[in-house]
């Protein structure tokens, strides 16, 4: 089992890493990903994203080649320490951590603890979890990219 | 043209043609509709006129919201996975009533329907979803007033 450690990363896979880092990690573990760019020209502060989509269903965010989030929608070996994985009923991820809060206006749930939980309304479970840079709670402090 | 000759600008610069902006050219070519003249919206003038929110990016929503005096910025949203935009309000007031607007091209946890969702300083949320009530996947819970696409006739 791989843990996702908030404001850290996972594993070796730790946040503000280059995305060469990111890409040499994946290809020593075997893993296959594809590349997508987001050039964010419609923006007030342009900078580009890049996308390193995982074929085990994790997806690293970059801008400034720095590793800023990290997204498991379907990975099945990874899980946040408290045991919260994607697939777990919400019900039971909400008794796990008391401090789970549904934000409204970003329609998901934010843990005091540092990650962000999506939930399927198909099925109520976990659809996924994000671990991310202290920055990115603040989407004012994030887009100024000072970090 | 949106210029007219000016004079006391530039004084000590020869040769230099002498022009200030006409701004009320500028200030004339309003958005209509959703906004009152003010730059006001309520819930009536959203839902009749929810078409003006759709194929719509963030920044053609900016520009027309700037157009009323309203001051944004747009940010890309570090939190959600999709590529939504934020349009910030810096001078909001009761007038001027919206204080964000997000553009999203759709969520998975929603289906995948783009949609706008518009926050105001006193009247709530809503949403303009860019599809049916059908195709649109909800927990009934959601605060915001959404509003679909109208059935053709």
């Amino acid at each position: 089992m791989k843990y996702l450690i908030p404001f850290v990363g996972m594993g070796k896979y730790k946040l503000l890493q280059s995305t060469k880092r990111i890409i040499d990690l994946l290809e020593l573990d075997k893993i296959d990903f594809e590349v997508e760019v987001w050039e964010n020209e419609d923006v007030t502060n342009k900078f580009p994203w890049t996308l390193l989509k995982a074929s085990n269903g994790i997806t690293f965010y970059f801008a400034k080649d720095k590793l800023f989030k990290i997204v498991v929608e379907e990975a099945t070996d990874v899980a946040l320490e408290n045991g919260i994985h994607v697939g777990m009923p919400m019900s039971e991820a909400t008794k796990i951590d008391v401090g789970l809060n549904f934000d409204d206006w970003n329609e998901d749930w934010e843990s005091p603890l540092g990650y962000w939980l999506e939930d399927d309304l198909d099925t109520n479970n976990v659809m996924s979890i994000s671990i991310f840079i202290k920055e990115a709670i603040d989407d004012e402090e994030f887009n100024k990219y000072e970090w | 043209m949106g210029m007219k000759a000016s004079s006391g600008l530039f004084k000590n610069t020869r040769g230099a043609q002498q022009y200030e902006l006409d701004i009320q050219y500028f200030a004339s070519k309003k958005p209509e509709g959703v906004y009152s003249s003010t730059g006001h919206v309520s819930p009536k003038s959203i839902s009749k006129n929810r078409d003006y929110y759709y194929g719509k990016s963030a920044e053609e929503i900016a520009e027309d919201m700037e157009k009323l005096g309203y001051e944004t910025s747009i940010r890309v949203s570090s939190r959600r996975r999709s590529k939504a935009k934020i349009i910030v309000v810096v001078n909001y007031d009761k007038h001027r009533n919206i204080t964000q607007v997000q553009v999203s091209p759709g969520s998975k946890r929603h289906g995948d329907i783009p949609y706008v969702k518009i926050g105001t300083t006193q009247s709530g949320k809503f949403k303009v979803i860019d599809g049916k009530q059908s195709g649109y996947k909800t927990d009934g819970k959601e605060k915001a007033k959404l509003f679909f696409r109208r059935k053709q006739k």
